[in-house]
């Protein structure tokens, strides 16, 4: 298990190198010039342009420019953006947003995606197991910016249950609807998920033999055919929140959260290389040890799974 | 560690792999004769249809060219040989939408075929055999998934800007594979210690037999069910990716791009929110039916 | 109706007390003391930089700094923080500065205060944006050599020839200097502060204006400004303004239908709905700014000016900027606009819709016969309706089979195409006229040197001359004509397809009164809250 865990870390090394190479390389590979881009209808004189070229070594080749940024990793500086503004210091004021964000959703999806996937199961063909059904695929096929603009303008501006942007009113107000928005996908995913694995596992023979040796019903479905039914469901979850972190964007867009994704879609816009590249690494990082965790955790739900070589 | 851990393992049948597999004359007997196939098949059918035949279904009432468009009646309601009234730029809305399915679903169907098809084949390859190829393909997937699916996305699609079907399914599969794979790795990994998997091994059956014949056919269901939605999924993806304003562009015709256009619009004119998202919706309810059917079936579990 | 509105502002108070209630208990004292006070709110984008010569954060520049003069809406030029500007010959200006303001540490305001920020300004290795605003001033090319560093670090055209007097001498004679002067953020003084280290004093500027920051802003969330009771000039109608940074003004456009936040510009998309939805809360300011189509003219598909005349002479501009407007752009008639000073803005003579003249001009000159035509513009910036629809208008209108539009991601790579000549149909071209003169933007436009040349790809040098001749003339009268006389060479050739003179959109909550808007974009000093 330790030596697992050891190869893990090292891969994880590995992972976040050539992460951020293959980040810079894209980014590097943009087309334009971004100090031009940056300003817009409104031309820079030509010597300014030169001037910042060179002052964030945009004039150099690609490796040189790299190496600067390794260089400047390994002293502790994520350099700046192109007004000059340090990325780690972007980044911190952005990322608890965004870590709120996700959060909140994925904890939503969680409680909501399992309970509503295993009420279904269990009310299979009823009217509840239908409506989730219809739920889930409205949730599903409708864009994420509709369900985000239509919330907000029912639930913001018409009904003012809830602020209609920004976070001034903090965790959980100014959380609440964003997360419900950026969840409701995943909510549907999960269900789904734990619906059809759940349905699968109760009518697998070993439950049945337990149902005929008498165990209780409901110590049936918890103890063995929901614990089964959940692979599936801690996989999506596991990976989700990665998926979450990354894919605030929209939400934050709409509901004007001052987080990572705002940040990393100007970024891209702009191309901001360093900027970019240190949001996506930091991204990475977290899913990565998101993932590390999950693996271990199948270990937990089903024992066959082990992660001692054999 | 209860008693009752014991009867987790599915018991299986002991007598082998054999009976446990239906022949595929059952099976297909059993999809036939399903009603929740038969609707998703017929819808889906019906949305192949009109992405084939755009031409034959937006002509149904008279006006059946979406680029014929007059400022003047710009966002007005349904008229006569006009069932879905106009958008914003004056044009036929359901000869606008009718002509928006082939796009949509061909970005679907190309990006959730050509990702399943990888989640098959690696998916059961690092799930089957473990060890270094599961560790390589592991990390390759942490990457490509740790890669925020929008970043990539995003500046793949900045950086080799055409708009086009082909470059956004490209994309969307690029970073779409991976979920399917790691799912497809996960179910074949508690499928190999399977009694009858280990039997067969036991027998001498070569490990493409296994992998082919038992194996795929056990593990495949969750993938066959989120494949299905993933249809759905890639469809509205390619939205957001446009609604950025880097998926599919104009003259290109997809629903995508009419709720992306709708977005400003859709508080005083509903019309152009809801026809798009009525027939992705549908189309969408379409796949997911057919994908629960088809696990009904392929899952050699379910009675 | 009117039931209905009353209602609403009724929910709308209930709502807001509550809000107020809310946000004052949870955060302390400051809060609440904010609450009482006369605070209003702009949604903005994130400001680059603070300091007036580094960026385009223009709604922070006019708040923390005082311009030396102020150009209002209806165009006319009244004095802020100068007290005179003259000039004999539009080549020496004179200008004279109030005495007895002080920026807001205390430090008296004096010429010398402009005559180092202009020199910081225009320094080349300071790379700062607005420094193209003194390319005419005298010694800017010593600043900004080709190659190398400068050799000195000061402009020989600028002056403080006494505490109060500013002496600036221009290389070519300029009468429309003053309104470059009012405009340009530029044109701002700085304090002795700013220059031990400029990348601190960006962070929070000591400035000259009517309103000073507290502590140093966070550039996040927001960033606040208190009134400066020191101000000497015209005095604010508040007590601070908040700046949200907004991502997408859409959101701030449906933040202020809930009175989240104050004063917006309105996305263009959303024109068509702002009288819905703001009622009379809204102001179409009309801007010295062309919308208009760049031709490629060294494709020879495009080369005989028929072609041009006839693909302007399809676009039923009436009829887009009602639907696609909501009727608040104007459709243009000649190159410069009704705002740019002197113009009589209906020199164009196919600019008008004539699809009969347009087919006809466009068989003279041989049909067209290269294929699909393009349309190309940066996707993403709410472009899109705009060119489809007159990609659409072309299509039905010359009966050419196939127009479509082109969608870059955005401006980078946008201009990276047009600077590499890759776009090969008519494009997207903006100019917003940094000051109202005909004169800026036909240099803008149609000169070697001109910020806007790429745009156009089209250079004029007889054309510079007459501009020339006017900027050095004395008469008001005389360099009208001469401005309307180079315009009229340049449509004779019809080097672009004029589309809109561009409205700035503004519109705000209930919460404010007063507001006024004009090329700064805000007139923030006059904005009131409501109490």
């Amino acid at each position: 298990m330790r030596r697992y865990i050891t190869m893990r870390l090292i891969a994880l090394v590995l992972t976040f190198l050539g992460v951020t190479l293959l980040i810079y390389v894209l980014v590097y590979a943009l087309p334009g010039d971004p100090i031009r881009g940056m300003a817009g209808d409104r031309p820079l004189p030509e010597g300014v342009i030169a001037e910042l070229r060179a002052r964030y070594h945009l004039d150099e080749p690609f490796p040189v420019q790299y190496w600067y940024y390794v260089q400047g990793v390994l002293r502790g500086d994520l350099g700046t953006d192109f007004n000059g503004r340090p990325v780690a210091e972007l980044m911190a004021d952005r990322w608890p947003v965004t870590l709120t964000l996700a959060l909140t959703a994925w904890v939503l999806e969680l409680v909501a995606g399992l309970a509503l996937g295993v009420l279904s199961a269990l009310r299979r063909n009823r009217v509840l197991d239908r409506v989730v059904m219809i739920l889930t695929i409205v949730a599903i096929s409708v864009p994420i910016f509709v369900i985000a603009y239509t919330a907000q303008l029912v639930l913001g501006v018409h009904m003012r249950w809830l602020p209609i942007s920004g976070i001034a009113e903090g965790w959980p107000r100014s959380y609440l609807l964003p997360a419900v928005v950026l969840a409701t996908f995943g909510i549907a995913s999960v269900s789904r998920l734990v619906r059809t694995s759940l349905i699968e596992n109760l009518d697998a023979d070993y439950i049945r033999t337990a149902r005929g040796k008498g165990l209780p019903s409901r110590k049936v479905v918890t103890r063995h055919a929901l614990r089964n039914s959940l692979i599936p469901a801690v996989t999506y979850l596991g990976a989700d929140l990665g998926f979450l972190l990354g894919g605030t964007l929209i939400v934050e867009g709409v509901f004007n959260l001052p987080g990572i994704g705002q940040l990393l879609f100007a970024s891209i816009q702009q191309q901001q290389g360093p900027v970019v590249v240190g949001v996506a690494t930091l991204l990475v990082l977290t899913f990565l040890v998101a993932n590390l965790v999950v693996d271990l955790l199948y270990g937990v739900l089903d024992p066959r799974i082990s992660h001692v070589r054999r | 560690m209860s008693a009752g851990e014991a009867l987790m393992p599915p018991a299986g049948d002991p007598a082998g792999d054999e009976t446990t597999v239906p022949a595929d004359a059952g099976r297909w007997g059993r999809l036939r004769r399903s009603p929740t196939f038969l609707l998703a098949a017929s819808l889906v059918a019906l949305m192949t249809a009109v992405a084939l035949l755009p031409g034959l279904f937006a002509g149904l009432f008279g006006n059946g060219d979406p680029r014929e468009c007059d400022l003047a009646r710009s966002g007005m309601g349904a008229s006569a040989g006009h069932p879905f009234g106009f958008d914003m730029q004056g044009c036929d809305l359901y000869a606008n939408v009718i002509h928006g399915a082939r796009a949509s679903i061909s970005v679907g169907v190309l990006v959730t075929v050509a990702s399943s098809a990888v989640a098959v084949v690696l998916g059961t390859l690092a799930g089957f055999y473990g060890r270094w190829l599961d560790g390589i393909l592991s990390r390759l997937i942490d990457v490509f998934m740790g890669f925020p699916f929008m970043l990539g996305a995003l500046v793949v699609l900045i950086a080799f800007p055409s708009g086009s079907i082909w470059s956004v399914s490209l994309t969307l599969t690029l970073f779409g594979w991976p979920t399917l794979t790691r799912l497809m790795r996960s179910t074949v990994l508690s499928v190999r210690e399977l009694d009858y998997i280990t039997a067969g091994r036991a027998l001498g059956a070569t490990d493409l037999r296994l992998m082919v014949r038992h194996v795929v056919p056990n593990a495949v269901g969750p993938l066959i069910v989120l494949a299905a939605l993933t249809v759905g999924t890639v469809i509205v993806a390619e939205s957001a990716l446009t609604y950025l304003g880097v998926g599919l562009h104009a003259p290109a015709i997809s629903w995508g791009l009419q709720l992306s256009m709708a977005q400003n619009d859709f508080q005083s004119h509903p019309h152009l929110l809801l026809y798009p998202s009525l027939f992705l919706s549908v189309t969408v309810l379409g796949f997911i039916l057919l994908g629960d059917s088809l696990r009904e079936a392929l899952d050699p579990r379910s009675r | 109706m009117e039931m209905k509105g009353k209602r609403r502002a009724v929910v709308a108070l209930v709502a807001g007390l509550g809000l107020a209630a809310v946000t004052a208990c949870s955060s302390g004292t400051v809060k609440s003391e904010e609450a009482k006070s006369a605070v209003f709110s702009i949604a903005d984008g994130l400001p680059d930089h603070l300091t007036p010569g580094r960026g385009y954060s223009y709604n922070q520049y006019n708040a923390l700094f005082a311009p030396l003069m102020r150009l209002s809406a209806d165009g006319t030029l009244t004095m802020v923080q100068a007290e005179s500007m003259e000039s004999s010959d539009n080549r020496h200006w004179v200008i004279k500065i109030k005495s007895g303001w002080t920026f807001h540490n205390g430090e008296p305001v004096t010429a010398q205060s402009y005559v180092d920020a202009w020199n910081a300004t225009a320094y080349g290795p300071n790379a700062w944006a607005n420094s193209g605003s003194f390319a005419n001033v005298k010694g800017y090319a010593d600043l900004n050599p080709a190659e190398g560093k400068p050799k000195t670090k000061t402009m020989s055209g600028v002056k403080a020839a006494d505490d109060h007097t500013i002496e600036v001498d221009l290389v070519t004679p300029d009468s429309q200097f003053p309104l470059a002067v009012a405009t340009g953020p530029a044109f701002m003084p700085l304090p002795k502060v700013a220059f031990d280290d400029f990348d601190a004093y960006d962070k929070a500027p000591v400035g000259n204006g009517p309103f000073k920051v507290t502590g140093t802003p966070n550039l996040t969330v927001s960033m606040e400004v208190k009134r400066y009771d020191g101000y000497k000039g015209p005095q604010p109608g508040s007590d601070g303004i908040v700046f949200r940074f907004y991502s997408d003004l859409h959101t701030a456009y449906t933040d202020a239908r809930g009175n989240g936040v104050d004063i917006f510009r309105v996305p263009v998309d959303k024109w068509p709905h702002v009288k819905q939805d703001f009622g009379d809360r809204f102001s179409a300011f009309k801007a010295p700014a062309l919308q208009f189509l760049g031709i490629p003219l060294t494709d020879k598909r495009f080369r005989d000016p028929r072609v041009r005349k006839a693909i302007s002479l399809a676009i039923d501009r009436e009829a887009v900027n009602k639907s696609i407007f909501g009727g608040l752009n104007d459709p243009a008639t000649s190159i410069t606009s009704p705002a740019h000073k002197g113009s009589p803005a209906n020199l164009c003579d196919y600019c008008s819709f004539d699809p009969a003249r347009a087919k006809q001009l466009l068989a003279e000159a041989g049909g067209w016969s290269g294929g699909p035509m393009q349309i190309w513009l940066p996707g993403g910036l709410g472009y899109e309706p705009l060119f489809t629809a007159i990609a659409n208008q072309l299509r039905q209108n010359l009966g050419i089979q196939d127009v479509q539009i082109k969608t870059l991601p955005g401006f980078t790579p946008f201009f990276e195409a047009l600077s590499k000549k890759k776009v090969d149909g008519p494009y997207r071209g903006m100019w917003g006229s940094f000051y109202p003169s005909m004169a800026e933007l036909l240099t803008a436009l149609f000169t070697a040197d001109g910020g806007g040349q790429f745009s156009t790809g089209y250079v004029n040098e007889r054309m510079a001359k007459l501009v020339e001749q006017g900027n050095a003339s004395g008469d008001a009268a005389e360099q009208t004509a001469k401005y309307v006389e180079a315009e009229k060479l340049v449509l004779n050739e019809a080097p672009v397809v004029p589309l809109f003179y561009d409205s700035y959109v503004y519109a705000w909550s209930e919460n404010v009164t007063d507001v006024e808007i004009d090329l700064t974009p805000i007139n923030i000093t006059k904005v009131k809250v409501k109490r």
